[in-house]
Protein backbone atom coordinates (compact mmCIF):
# COMPACT_ATOMS: atom_id res chain seq x y z
CA UNK A 1 0.00 0.00 0.00
CA UNK A 2 1.47 3.31 -1.12
CA UNK A 3 0.97 6.24 0.88
CA UNK A 4 -1.13 9.33 -0.47
CA UNK A 5 0.67 11.70 -2.90
CA UNK A 6 0.54 13.37 -5.91
CA UNK A 7 2.70 13.92 -8.81
CA UNK A 8 2.28 16.91 -10.64
CA UNK A 9 3.66 18.36 -13.91
CA UNK A 10 2.69 20.64 -16.67
CA UNK A 11 2.41 18.58 -20.00
CA UNK A 12 2.68 21.35 -22.44
CA UNK A 13 1.26 24.91 -22.13
CA UNK A 14 -2.19 25.00 -20.50
CA UNK A 15 -1.89 20.81 -19.93
CA UNK A 16 -1.13 19.84 -16.13
CA UNK A 17 -1.33 16.35 -15.24
CA UNK A 18 -1.77 15.17 -11.47
CA UNK A 19 -1.30 11.66 -10.68
CA UNK A 20 -2.84 10.36 -8.16
CA UNK A 21 -1.06 7.83 -5.68
CA UNK A 22 -2.49 5.73 -2.76
CA UNK A 23 -6.09 5.80 -1.64
CA UNK A 24 -8.11 8.54 -2.07
CA UNK A 25 -11.04 8.69 -0.11
CA UNK A 26 -11.99 11.53 2.61
CA UNK A 27 -9.00 12.09 4.39
CA UNK A 28 -6.91 13.39 1.69
CA UNK A 29 -9.79 14.08 -0.74
CA UNK A 30 -9.42 17.75 -0.16
CA UNK A 31 -5.32 17.43 -1.17
CA UNK A 32 -6.53 16.67 -4.63
CA UNK A 33 -9.47 19.45 -4.87
CA UNK A 34 -6.60 22.06 -3.88
CA UNK A 35 -4.39 20.30 -6.53
CA UNK A 36 -6.75 20.66 -9.15
CA UNK A 37 -8.17 24.43 -8.15
CA UNK A 38 -4.62 25.50 -8.55
CA UNK A 39 -3.89 23.61 -11.62
CA UNK A 40 -7.50 25.16 -13.30
CA UNK A 41 -6.02 28.78 -12.22
CA UNK A 42 -3.06 28.42 -14.76
CA UNK A 43 -4.64 25.62 -16.80
CA UNK A 44 -7.07 25.26 -19.07
CA UNK A 45 -6.90 21.13 -19.43
CA UNK A 46 -5.97 19.17 -16.78
CA UNK A 47 -5.56 15.45 -16.20
CA UNK A 48 -5.44 12.92 -13.85
CA UNK A 49 -3.53 10.02 -13.69
CA UNK A 50 -5.15 6.97 -11.59
CA UNK A 51 -2.36 4.19 -12.49
CA UNK A 52 -1.11 4.06 -8.68
CA UNK A 53 -4.06 5.00 -7.29
CA UNK A 54 -5.06 2.17 -5.20
CA UNK A 55 -8.84 3.39 -3.73
CA UNK A 56 -11.76 5.97 -4.55
CA UNK A 57 -14.94 6.45 -3.04
CA UNK A 58 -17.55 8.80 -3.51
CA UNK A 59 -15.29 11.56 -1.96
CA UNK A 60 -12.75 11.10 -3.96
CA UNK A 61 -15.63 10.97 -7.03
CA UNK A 62 -17.26 13.92 -6.09
CA UNK A 63 -13.87 16.04 -6.34
CA UNK A 64 -13.04 14.98 -9.54
CA UNK A 65 -16.70 15.47 -11.07
CA UNK A 66 -16.95 18.61 -9.33
CA UNK A 67 -14.01 20.34 -11.19
CA UNK A 68 -14.66 18.65 -14.76
CA UNK A 69 -18.37 20.53 -14.09
CA UNK A 70 -16.47 24.10 -13.29
CA UNK A 71 -13.88 23.56 -15.45
CA UNK A 72 -16.42 22.44 -18.78
CA UNK A 73 -18.37 25.54 -17.33
CA UNK A 74 -15.47 27.90 -17.96
CA UNK A 75 -14.36 26.38 -21.32
CA UNK A 76 -11.98 23.93 -20.12
CA UNK A 77 -11.50 19.90 -19.66
CA UNK A 78 -10.98 17.81 -16.80
CA UNK A 79 -9.85 14.17 -17.70
CA UNK A 80 -9.33 10.89 -15.73
CA UNK A 81 -7.31 8.15 -17.71
CA UNK A 82 -5.41 5.03 -16.48
CA UNK A 83 -7.61 3.69 -13.55
CA UNK A 84 -7.11 0.46 -12.26
CA UNK A 85 -9.29 -2.62 -12.79
CA UNK A 86 -10.88 -1.68 -9.01
CA UNK A 87 -11.18 1.72 -9.24
CA UNK A 88 -12.46 1.73 -12.87
CA UNK A 89 -15.18 -0.79 -11.41
CA UNK A 90 -16.18 2.19 -9.44
CA UNK A 91 -16.08 5.02 -11.75
CA UNK A 92 -18.64 2.01 -13.98
CA UNK A 93 -20.90 2.03 -10.92
CA UNK A 94 -21.43 5.57 -10.63
CA UNK A 95 -21.85 6.28 -14.44
CA UNK A 96 -18.79 8.34 -15.29
CA UNK A 97 -17.38 6.21 -17.57
CA UNK A 98 -19.86 7.03 -20.84
CA UNK A 99 -19.54 10.85 -20.79
CA UNK A 100 -15.73 11.79 -22.26
CA UNK A 101 -14.26 12.20 -18.55
CA UNK A 102 -12.55 8.75 -18.13
CA UNK A 103 -10.16 7.65 -20.44
CA UNK A 104 -7.94 4.38 -20.61
CA UNK A 105 -4.60 6.36 -21.26
CA UNK A 106 -2.37 9.57 -20.74
CA UNK A 107 -2.18 9.88 -24.77
CA UNK A 108 -6.33 9.26 -25.30
CA UNK A 109 -7.16 12.11 -22.62
CA UNK A 110 -4.78 14.30 -23.60
CA UNK A 111 -6.40 14.07 -27.11
CA UNK A 112 -9.62 14.45 -26.93
CA UNK A 113 -9.01 17.38 -24.33
CA UNK A 114 -7.48 19.33 -27.33
CA UNK B 1 -16.15 -6.29 16.47
CA UNK B 2 -16.76 -2.77 17.74
CA UNK B 3 -15.68 0.43 16.92
CA UNK B 4 -16.01 4.39 17.93
CA UNK B 5 -14.95 6.99 15.56
CA UNK B 6 -14.30 10.52 16.25
CA UNK B 7 -16.18 12.43 13.28
CA UNK B 8 -13.84 15.42 13.57
CA UNK B 9 -10.94 12.95 12.74
CA UNK B 10 -11.15 11.78 9.16
CA UNK B 11 -8.01 9.74 8.89
CA UNK B 12 -10.14 7.29 11.78
CA UNK B 13 -12.11 6.75 8.71
CA UNK B 14 -9.22 5.46 6.65
CA UNK B 15 -7.36 3.27 9.38
CA UNK B 16 -10.91 1.98 10.01
CA UNK B 17 -11.09 0.66 6.60
CA UNK B 18 -7.66 -0.98 6.70
CA UNK B 19 -8.35 -2.29 9.45
CA UNK B 20 -11.78 -3.75 8.13
CA UNK B 21 -9.75 -5.01 4.75
CA UNK B 22 -6.90 -6.54 5.98
CA UNK B 23 -9.77 -8.74 8.41
CA UNK B 24 -12.04 -9.51 5.52
CA UNK B 25 -8.71 -10.35 4.05
CA UNK B 26 -7.80 -12.95 6.37
CA UNK B 27 -10.82 -14.90 6.37
CA UNK B 28 -12.51 -14.58 3.26
CA UNK B 29 -13.19 -17.15 0.65
CA UNK B 30 -11.48 -16.63 -2.54
CA UNK B 31 -14.80 -15.48 -4.68
CA UNK B 32 -14.69 -13.12 -1.99
CA UNK B 33 -15.16 -9.67 -3.33
CA UNK B 34 -12.63 -8.05 -0.77
CA UNK B 35 -12.28 -4.63 -2.75
CA UNK B 36 -15.73 -4.21 -3.00
CA UNK B 37 -16.49 -4.79 0.51
CA UNK B 38 -13.82 -2.21 1.29
CA UNK B 39 -15.35 0.33 -0.78
CA UNK B 40 -18.52 -0.09 0.65
CA UNK B 41 -18.09 0.09 3.87
CA UNK B 42 -16.09 3.21 3.71
CA UNK B 43 -18.97 4.85 1.97
CA UNK B 44 -21.29 3.75 4.72
CA UNK B 45 -18.92 5.16 7.49
CA UNK B 46 -17.92 8.03 5.95
CA UNK B 47 -22.03 8.50 4.98
CA UNK B 48 -21.96 8.86 8.77
CA UNK B 49 -19.12 10.65 9.83
CA UNK B 50 -19.81 13.69 7.19
CA UNK B 51 -23.62 13.94 7.39
CA UNK B 52 -24.41 13.33 11.12
CA UNK B 53 -23.19 15.12 14.37
CA UNK B 54 -21.06 13.77 16.59
CA UNK B 55 -19.70 10.53 16.80
CA UNK B 56 -20.30 7.11 15.06
CA UNK B 57 -20.20 3.76 15.92
CA UNK B 58 -19.79 0.75 13.83
CA UNK B 59 -20.29 -3.13 14.71
CA UNK B 60 -19.07 -5.98 12.40
CA UNK B 61 -20.89 -9.12 13.04
CA UNK B 62 -18.96 -12.13 11.11
CA UNK B 63 -20.56 -15.12 12.80
CA UNK B 64 -22.42 -15.93 9.58
CA UNK B 65 -21.39 -16.99 6.07
CA UNK B 66 -21.63 -12.91 5.72
CA UNK B 67 -19.91 -10.28 8.15
CA UNK B 68 -22.64 -7.97 8.69
CA UNK B 69 -21.48 -4.37 9.32
CA UNK B 70 -23.71 -1.76 11.52
CA UNK B 71 -23.22 2.00 11.48
CA UNK B 72 -24.82 3.80 13.96
CA UNK B 73 -25.00 8.03 14.13
CA UNK B 74 -26.67 10.36 16.08
CA UNK B 75 -28.10 12.15 12.58
CA UNK B 76 -31.18 13.14 12.02
CA UNK B 77 -31.83 10.02 9.89
CA UNK B 78 -32.48 9.95 6.43
CA UNK B 79 -34.09 7.83 3.42
CA UNK B 80 -32.19 5.93 1.06
CA UNK B 81 -32.51 6.63 -2.61
CA UNK B 82 -30.29 3.40 -3.55
CA UNK B 83 -30.15 5.60 -7.03
CA UNK B 84 -27.61 7.59 -8.93
CA UNK B 85 -28.30 11.41 -9.23
CA UNK B 86 -30.02 12.80 -12.37
CA UNK B 87 -27.24 14.71 -13.35
CA UNK B 88 -24.18 12.55 -14.17
CA UNK B 89 -21.79 14.92 -12.69
CA UNK B 90 -23.70 16.47 -9.56
CA UNK B 91 -21.36 16.78 -6.90
CA UNK B 92 -22.75 14.34 -4.73
CA UNK B 93 -25.41 11.64 -3.03
CA UNK B 94 -23.30 8.79 -5.06
CA UNK B 95 -22.04 7.09 -1.55
CA UNK B 96 -25.07 4.76 -0.60
CA UNK B 97 -25.47 3.86 -4.29
CA UNK B 98 -22.27 2.93 -4.61
CA UNK B 99 -22.66 0.50 -1.59
CA UNK B 100 -25.83 -0.75 -2.09
CA UNK B 101 -24.92 -1.53 -5.15
CA UNK B 102 -21.62 -3.67 -3.68
CA UNK B 103 -23.52 -5.13 -0.61
CA UNK B 104 -26.53 -7.22 -0.08
CA UNK B 105 -29.67 -5.60 2.25
CA UNK B 106 -28.93 -2.60 2.63
CA UNK B 107 -31.16 -0.88 4.68
CA UNK B 108 -31.47 2.26 6.79
CA UNK B 109 -33.74 2.32 10.36
CA UNK B 110 -34.62 5.41 12.54
CA UNK B 111 -33.91 4.69 16.00
CA UNK B 112 -36.49 6.01 18.39
CA UNK B 113 -33.85 7.67 20.40
CA UNK B 114 -32.53 10.01 17.93
CA UNK B 115 -29.95 9.02 15.52
CA UNK B 116 -29.95 6.30 12.33
CA UNK B 117 -28.50 2.84 11.66
CA UNK B 118 -27.44 1.80 8.56
CA UNK B 119 -27.03 -2.12 8.49
CA UNK B 120 -25.68 -4.05 4.73
CA UNK B 121 -24.18 -7.90 4.59
CA UNK B 122 -20.68 -7.12 3.03
CA UNK B 123 -20.23 -8.83 -0.48
CA UNK B 124 -17.51 -11.53 1.21
CA UNK B 125 -17.57 -15.33 2.54
CA UNK B 126 -15.99 -16.77 5.22
CA UNK B 127 -13.76 -19.64 4.30
CA UNK B 128 -15.33 -22.65 4.89
CA UNK B 129 -12.99 -25.27 6.84
CA UNK B 130 -13.33 -28.90 6.42
CA UNK B 131 -14.82 -30.36 9.74
CA UNK B 132 -12.98 -33.10 10.92
CA UNK B 133 -14.74 -35.22 13.89
CA UNK B 134 -12.61 -38.33 14.60
CA UNK B 135 -13.72 -40.71 17.34
CA UNK B 136 -11.29 -41.22 20.29
CA UNK B 137 -8.68 -43.96 19.69
CA UNK B 138 -9.53 -47.19 21.66
CA UNK B 139 -6.22 -47.40 22.79
CA UNK B 140 -5.17 -45.61 26.09
CA UNK B 141 -3.69 -41.96 25.29
CA UNK B 142 -1.36 -39.82 27.10
CA UNK B 143 -0.62 -38.39 29.33
CA UNK B 144 -0.76 -41.22 32.10
CA UNK B 145 -2.40 -41.53 35.08
CA UNK B 146 0.82 -41.15 37.20
CA UNK B 147 0.93 -37.30 35.68
CA UNK B 148 -1.94 -35.87 36.37
CA UNK B 149 -2.50 -33.85 39.64
CA UNK B 150 -4.65 -33.40 42.44
CA UNK B 151 -6.86 -31.76 40.78
CA UNK B 152 -7.14 -33.34 37.36
CA UNK B 153 -4.50 -31.52 35.47
CA UNK B 154 -1.27 -32.19 33.71
CA UNK B 155 1.53 -29.86 33.25
CA UNK B 156 3.38 -28.55 29.79
CA UNK B 157 5.93 -30.85 29.58
CA UNK B 158 3.02 -34.07 30.15
CA UNK B 159 1.21 -31.71 27.74
CA UNK B 160 4.00 -31.30 24.77
CA UNK B 161 5.03 -34.63 25.14
CA UNK B 162 1.44 -36.01 24.67
CA UNK B 163 0.85 -33.69 21.86
CA UNK B 164 4.14 -34.99 20.09
CA UNK B 165 3.23 -38.81 20.47
CA UNK B 166 -0.11 -38.38 19.83
CA UNK B 167 0.34 -36.86 16.34
CA UNK B 168 3.23 -39.44 15.42
CA UNK B 169 0.97 -41.96 16.24
CA UNK B 170 -2.25 -40.61 14.34
CA UNK B 171 0.00 -39.89 11.31
CA UNK B 172 1.36 -43.76 11.61
CA UNK B 173 -2.38 -44.50 11.53
CA UNK B 174 -3.45 -42.27 9.23
CA UNK B 175 -0.26 -42.37 6.33
CA UNK B 176 1.64 -45.13 7.53
CA UNK B 177 5.09 -45.75 9.49
CA UNK B 178 7.03 -44.43 6.55
CA UNK B 179 5.13 -41.18 6.71
CA UNK B 180 5.88 -40.46 10.09
CA UNK B 181 9.64 -41.64 9.89
CA UNK B 182 9.78 -38.36 6.80
CA UNK B 183 8.09 -36.21 8.89
CA UNK B 184 10.14 -36.66 11.78
CA UNK B 185 13.34 -37.07 9.95
CA UNK B 186 11.86 -33.75 8.77
CA UNK B 187 11.51 -32.23 11.86
CA UNK B 188 15.16 -33.88 13.39
CA UNK B 189 17.25 -32.12 9.94
CA UNK B 190 15.77 -28.59 11.22
CA UNK B 191 16.11 -29.14 14.78
CA UNK B 192 19.26 -30.52 14.19
CA UNK B 193 20.75 -27.57 12.07
CA UNK B 194 19.73 -25.53 14.84
CA UNK B 195 21.57 -27.38 17.82
CA UNK B 196 24.77 -27.16 15.64
CA UNK B 197 24.51 -23.83 14.94
CA UNK B 198 24.40 -22.70 18.39
CA UNK B 199 27.01 -25.52 20.10
CA UNK B 200 29.16 -23.63 17.49
CA UNK B 201 28.52 -20.15 18.26
CA UNK B 202 29.17 -20.75 21.52
CA UNK B 203 32.28 -22.14 21.25
CA UNK B 204 33.01 -19.99 18.59
CA UNK B 205 33.91 -23.03 15.72
CA UNK B 206 33.61 -22.35 12.38
CA UNK B 207 35.74 -25.09 10.64
CA UNK B 208 34.42 -29.06 10.58
CA UNK B 209 33.90 -30.59 13.83
CA UNK B 210 36.53 -33.68 14.75
CA UNK B 211 34.58 -37.04 15.90
CA UNK B 212 35.25 -36.27 19.36
CA UNK B 213 33.56 -32.84 18.78
CA UNK B 214 30.05 -34.64 17.52
CA UNK B 215 30.46 -37.06 19.86
CA UNK B 216 30.10 -34.64 22.78
CA UNK B 217 28.00 -32.07 20.97
CA UNK B 218 25.76 -35.45 21.04
CA UNK B 219 25.60 -35.97 24.19
CA UNK B 220 25.08 -32.49 25.74
CA UNK B 221 22.05 -32.34 23.40
CA UNK B 222 20.85 -35.62 24.40
CA UNK B 223 21.37 -34.29 28.29
CA UNK B 224 19.78 -30.99 27.96
CA UNK B 225 16.56 -32.90 26.99
CA UNK B 226 16.65 -35.63 29.67
CA UNK B 227 18.12 -37.93 27.42
CA UNK B 228 21.22 -40.19 29.16
CA UNK B 229 23.47 -40.57 25.99
CA UNK B 230 27.11 -42.03 26.62
CA UNK B 231 30.33 -41.77 24.13
CA UNK B 232 31.16 -45.89 23.85
CA UNK B 233 33.86 -44.48 20.75
CA UNK B 234 34.87 -41.97 18.96
CA UNK B 235 37.37 -41.89 15.45
CA UNK B 236 37.41 -41.44 12.08
CA UNK B 237 35.27 -43.62 10.79
CA UNK B 238 32.74 -44.50 13.05
CA UNK B 239 30.88 -42.54 16.75
CA UNK B 240 28.79 -45.10 18.54
CA UNK B 241 26.34 -43.97 21.66
CA UNK B 242 24.89 -45.80 24.31
CA UNK B 243 21.82 -44.37 25.88
CA UNK B 244 19.95 -45.31 28.91
CA UNK B 245 16.88 -42.75 28.79
CA UNK B 246 14.97 -41.75 26.01
CA UNK B 247 13.61 -38.04 26.01
CA UNK B 248 10.29 -38.99 25.12
CA UNK B 249 10.23 -41.09 28.31
CA UNK B 250 8.60 -44.46 28.17
CA UNK B 251 6.07 -42.62 25.92
CA UNK B 252 8.07 -43.02 22.99
CA UNK B 253 7.19 -46.71 22.99
CA UNK B 254 3.92 -46.18 21.85
CA UNK B 255 5.00 -44.19 18.58
CA UNK B 256 8.47 -45.54 17.97
CA UNK B 257 8.89 -43.98 14.45
CA UNK B 258 10.42 -41.10 17.00
CA UNK B 259 13.62 -42.83 17.18
CA UNK B 260 14.12 -41.39 13.35
CA UNK B 261 14.48 -37.85 14.87
CA UNK B 262 17.54 -39.07 17.13
CA UNK B 263 18.69 -40.55 13.16
CA UNK B 264 18.07 -37.47 11.72
CA UNK B 265 19.51 -34.94 14.05
CA UNK B 266 22.59 -36.96 14.45
CA UNK B 267 23.23 -38.40 10.62
CA UNK B 268 22.61 -34.20 9.99
CA UNK B 269 25.14 -33.00 12.22
CA UNK B 270 27.70 -36.00 11.30
CA UNK B 271 26.94 -35.44 7.48
CA UNK B 272 27.68 -32.08 7.44
CA UNK B 273 31.14 -32.53 9.35
CA UNK B 274 32.25 -35.50 7.79
CA UNK B 275 31.04 -35.38 3.93
CA UNK B 276 27.96 -38.14 4.61
CA UNK B 277 27.29 -40.29 7.25
CA UNK B 278 24.65 -43.14 7.76
CA UNK B 279 23.28 -43.62 11.00
CA UNK B 280 21.71 -47.56 12.16
CA UNK B 281 19.48 -47.57 15.35
CA UNK B 282 21.36 -50.56 16.70
CA UNK B 283 19.37 -51.24 19.93
CA UNK B 284 16.50 -49.11 21.05
CA UNK B 285 14.43 -48.74 24.16
CA UNK B 286 11.46 -47.83 21.96
CA UNK B 287 11.16 -51.14 20.52
CA UNK B 288 11.94 -53.02 24.29
CA UNK B 289 15.60 -53.43 24.31
CA UNK B 290 16.92 -52.28 27.55
CA UNK B 291 19.17 -49.38 26.09
CA UNK B 292 19.64 -47.15 22.68
CA UNK B 293 22.60 -48.44 20.91
CA UNK B 294 23.52 -45.84 18.06
CA UNK B 295 25.95 -46.26 15.36
CA UNK B 296 26.95 -43.52 12.95
CA UNK B 297 29.56 -43.83 10.13
CA UNK B 298 31.91 -41.22 9.03
CA UNK B 299 31.66 -41.16 4.76
CA UNK B 300 34.33 -39.07 3.93
CA UNK B 301 38.04 -40.83 3.88
CA UNK B 302 37.09 -44.70 3.03
CA UNK B 303 33.52 -43.90 1.38
CA UNK B 304 32.06 -47.43 3.13
CA UNK B 305 28.66 -47.73 2.06
CA UNK B 306 26.12 -49.50 4.03
CA UNK B 307 22.62 -50.41 2.79
CA UNK B 308 21.37 -51.19 6.61
CA UNK B 309 21.51 -47.47 8.06
CA UNK B 310 19.85 -44.10 7.34
CA UNK B 311 21.90 -42.72 4.48
CA UNK B 312 22.89 -38.62 5.18
CA UNK B 313 24.57 -36.47 2.02
CA UNK B 314 26.92 -34.21 3.39
CA UNK B 315 27.19 -30.52 2.07
CA UNK B 316 27.17 -29.96 -1.58
CA UNK B 317 31.04 -28.68 -2.69
CA UNK B 318 31.55 -26.07 -4.82
CA UNK B 319 32.57 -28.07 -8.75
CA UNK B 320 30.00 -31.12 -7.92
CA UNK B 321 28.06 -32.22 -10.22
CA UNK B 322 24.29 -30.52 -9.94
CA UNK B 323 21.88 -33.00 -8.67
Amino acid sequence: MKAFGLIERTLEPGCHEIQVEGELDLAVAERLQEAIDRARAEHDRVLIGLQACEFIDSTGIAVIVQAHGQMADAGGRLSVYGATSQVHRILEITGLTQDGLVFANADEARTASK
Amino acid sequence: MDWYLDASDSSAVTLLRRELRDYLGRHADRDSDVDGAEVAFSELVTNAVRHAPGPAWVHLDWSDRQPLVEVHDLGPGFELRPSLPDDPFATGGRGLFIASNLTDELKVASKTAGGSKVTAKLPVSRAVERSHDPPRSLTPSLPTPAEVDAEGSFGKESFLVALVVEMARSAEAQEGPDAVEALVAQVGANIGGRMEEEYRRARDLVDDLEPDQIADLYVRLKAAINGDFYVIEANAERIVLGNRACPFGEAVKQAPGLCRMTSSVFGGIAARNAGGASVMLEERIAVGDPECRVVIRLSGADGEETELGHSYAGPVQPGDPAT
